[in-house]
């Protein structure tokens, strides 16, 4: 089930409904964990087992953990559920992609073999919930903390449907003791969480869906070389599509959780106004970022090994949060050039030191610009369907073609203006948040808004849904 | 704030001769598709593009023909292939496939963008979520019970018409879930009929000499859905004017149809020789404004009746 559908909003109203009558907090409970499955069985029904299975696996490897103090069996049991929920990830998004590597692999030393074609559907967030419960295994391990007595409040914790299939990445620290007492939100909480839901609906449905994606489409679809002009305004494209589509997720999420008295926490802060690489990577998916340092970059040494062990970790995250995203060497070389831009600002940091004072003032818009300027140019690796298409739109951006008009002179203005428009509100909120700029704005200001939104919504209401981009990862 | 801009678009939009009108995405597909009966061999499906689309309506069509439902699965702007294919392997479709076979689709070589949108409708089907068939349900009762949803519905196109003519612009094209587009073209600006021939879009055709393979492709379709006990006529449906001289250029019949004709188990009908199906004019080129399309559902409803027992055996003449 999608956000932007009418099934949601029925099912939406019936788990408010449930969670305003006056049930002890154990039932109301129960019901978001049922809500929770039929919100996932909706896309698959068959895929549920998988969620339980991982939900058991970690449950009880878990709650060993938390007995033994035998620190062999500790870590065995660690690697255990690692490699369970690993392999299952191996095993359902990444099977074919190890399979042809393997084989390009053997070619490189003459040995010819045909990997099988394996019609392996990828289910649903499936990236997402296995982090949800690796990082609660990896927290009870670390004895960062106590194995979780409720079977019904971890059940709650890995499939709460808000943020079940594309995130935020919830921790255990920050969710689990929200579902100790009984949730309900305020008015003002569950108002704001409708607003951030509407906002998330509209950012998705309007400027995802029918701004940016089908100019994006329109250019990353074409088999030749684009002009360079319709390369630039399909990369454009593709970078607004993709904020809009897994923000206005992310939005959907925190609002939906709100109006059910849970805070889920922030997953963007403007990328797009970001100053360099590791204030992009505090601004976008924040929580995958976070994920990624507190269980991949701080084990592996982090900072704390010397210079050259910094880099090398500093790559391998990157390189691995670009797979992450998708079974292909083009998100690996996505991860890549972003751990090589993290590199390289590291070196620069290092070598010269952070600029403070009127210096950094003055290399604030250059340097905002230039950090978006390569975060589009490496959008292309993620965007394209294979490596000859990335060729073609980078030699199109950069070496000029003489293809053109794949967009209309509407689609370029539209995407040109939405796309600077982005930028300047991104850097005017870049210190702020949505919940001070409606805290300045006047109620009537703010119903207007509403009213236009739900309009807007409305009238575009008809047609397909597409899914969300991050879905599939 | 909402609901009374939703009631004065909505006023607007019927003031202009809007009314409801689904989106004719996948999801519809899904739904008319998720109707065929696929043991039934009274079942009817419509395969093809938009000359079918515009050109059959399945509800004359079924009256006259005898059966209790054709279903209209043609796709504007997509090859037949893909859903023929589908039908074939994916089905145990037994009942009559009528079949728009239009050269400038089927037998040209730069057909990838063509089979794409099919296989995007067939992908659509077989991976649709468990709710998506609901959910789409839901969508068509407010797409048909609000006419300012209305995809052609522009109010400041319409405002600005009604200020300057002094009337309402209504809409050319009146569209159903049975997914048949009715298009009238006498509210059609000549300037902007529905298919343009853009030179750099002209088709590849494959060349004489490697048809075979194209026909081999489409007949182990027809062979599966024929041993199954079904039927599959492909239909040439009425083109006109520059654009049949234009296509007799790109695809000479002799070379293309008249050969695919002698070479296929299925039933071939092609406008030209058959009286009932010869005298209708394409207003655009390709495409019949839809009284036309009822009376060709009606003609090619009679030549089928003549053509095919009820059970779906050619009659031998």
């Amino acid at each position: 089930m999608v956000f932007n559908s009418i099934s949601f909003f029925i099912f939406f109203a019936v788990v408010l409904i449930l969670h305003h009558m006056p049930f002890p907090w154990n039932v109301k409970k129960f019901n978001l964990l049922i809500a929770s499955y039929i919100f996932y069985g909706a896309w698959n029904p068959p895929f549920l087992f998988l969620l339980w299975f991982v939900n058991l696996l970690d449950w009880f490897v878990g709650s060993a953990l938390g007995r033994l103090q035998n620190e062999r069996l500790r870590f065995g049991l660690l690697m255990f559920s690692l490699i369970a929920n690993l392999g299952l990830l191996a095993l359902f998004k990444y099977s074919s992609f190890l399979l042809d590597s393997a084989s390009v692999l053997l070619a490189w030393f003459g040995i010819a073999w045909s990997p099988p074609h394996l019609e392996v559907v990828l289910p649903i967030g499936i990236s997402f919930y296995t982090f949800h419960t690796m990082a609660y295994t990896i927290d009870v391990y670390r004895r960062a903390v106590q194995p979780w007595k409720s079977f019904l409040d971890f059940g709650v914790y890995v499939a709460f449907f808000p943020q079940l299939v594309a995130g935020p990445i919830l921790r255990v620290k920050h969710f689990l003791p929200q579902c100790l007492t009984p949730r309900r939100a305020t008015p003002r909480e569950f108002s704001w969480g409708l607003m951030l839901l509407s906002l998330g609906v509209f950012g998705k449905v309007i400027l995802a869906d029918w701004a940016f994606g089908p100019v994006a489409d329109e250019v990353f679809s074409f088999s030749g070389r684009a002009s360079t002009l319709d390369a630039w305004t399909g990369v454009l494209a593709f970078s607004g599509q993709i904020y809009f589509d897994f923000a206005g997720y992310s939005l959907c999420a925190i609002g939906t959780a709100l109006c059910l008295g849970f805070v889920v926490p922030q997953n963007f802060n403007f990328p797009y106004a970001a100053v360099g690489f590791s204030d992009f990577w505090k601004r976008w998916h924040i929580s995958l970022s976070s994920w990624l340092r507190d269980y991949l970059y701080i084990p592996l040494g982090g900072n704390r090994k010397g210079t050259k062990r910094t880099y090398v970790n500093l790559m391998l995250t990157m390189l691995l949060g670009g797979l992450w995203h998708g079974a292909s060497w083009r998100f690996v070389i996505w991860g890549g050039l972003h751990g090589s831009y993290l590199a390289v600002e590291k070196f620069i940091q290092e070598r010269f030191g952070a600029s403070a004072g009127p210096a950094r003032t003055l290399w604030m818009i250059p340097g905002a610009l230039l950090t978006y300027l390569l975060v589009l140019v490496t959008w292309v690796f993620f965007r394209a369907q294979d490596m000859a298409a990335t060729g073609h739109i980078l030699g199109a951006m950069f070496l000029g073609s003489e293809h053109s008009n794949l967009c209309s002179g509407s689609h370029i203005q539209r995407v040109m203006a939405l796309s600077a428009g982005l930028l300047v509100f991104s850097w005017f909120m870049r210190e702020s948040s949505l919940a001070n700029l409606a805290g300045r704005l006047r109620w009537w200001m703010i119903s207007i808004l509403l009213a236009a939104l739900l309009l807007t919504l409305f009238l575009n209401s008809s047609g397909d849904s597409r899914g969300f981009i991050y879905f599939q990862f | 704030m909402t609901v009374a801009a939703v009631l004065l678009l909505e006023s607007l939009a019927r003031l202009s001769g809007f009314s409801g009108m689904p989106a004719d995405d996948r999801g519809l597909w899904c739904l008319v598709r998720h109707r065929l009966r696929e043991q039934d061999p009274s079942q009817v499906a419509f395969i093809g593009s938009s000359r079918m689309q515009l050109g059959l309506d399945p509800d004359t069509f079924a009256s006259q023909f005898g059966t209790k439902d054709a279903l209209q699965l043609a796709i504007t702007g997509s090859s037949p292939i893909p859903v023929l294919n589908h039908l074939a392997h994916q089905t145990g479709m037994c009942g009559l496939v009528v079949c728009d076979l239009f050269p400038l689709v089927a037998f040209r070589s730069d057909d990838e963008e063509n089979r794409m949108i099919a296989e995007q409708h067939v992908q659509a089907y077989l991976a649709r979520p468990a709710n998506m068939l609901i959910e789409r349900r839901m969508k068509l009762f407010f797409e048909m019970n609000f006419a300012c949803l209305n995809s052609r519905f522009r109010p400041f196109k319409q405002v600005s018409t009604r200020i300057e003519k002094g009337e309402f612009e209504p809409p050319s094209m009146q569209f159903g879930p049975d997914r048949f587009r009715r298009v009238d073209y006498s509210r059609v600006d000549p300037r902007k009929k529905e298919f343009r021939m853009d030179i750099t879009r002209t088709p590849i055709p494959i060349p004489p000499d490697r048809l075979g393979d194209r026909f081999q492709e489409i007949e182990q379709d027809v062979s599966l859905i024929q041993a199954r006990g079904g039927r599959v006529v492909f239909v040439r449906f009425p083109v006109s004017g520059e654009f049949l001289e234009m296509e007799e250029n790109l695809f000479p019949r002799t070379q293309y149809w008249d050969a695919f004709a002698r070479q296929t188990q299925g039933l071939t009908i092609h406008f030209q020789d058959y009286e009932k199906l010869a005298g209708f004019v394409a207003p655009d080129g390709s495409h019949l404004d839809y009284r036309d399309a009822e009376k060709f559902s009606l003609a090619l409803a009679a030549v089928l009746t003549e053509k095919l027992h009820p059970t779906g055996v050619a009659r031998i003449d």
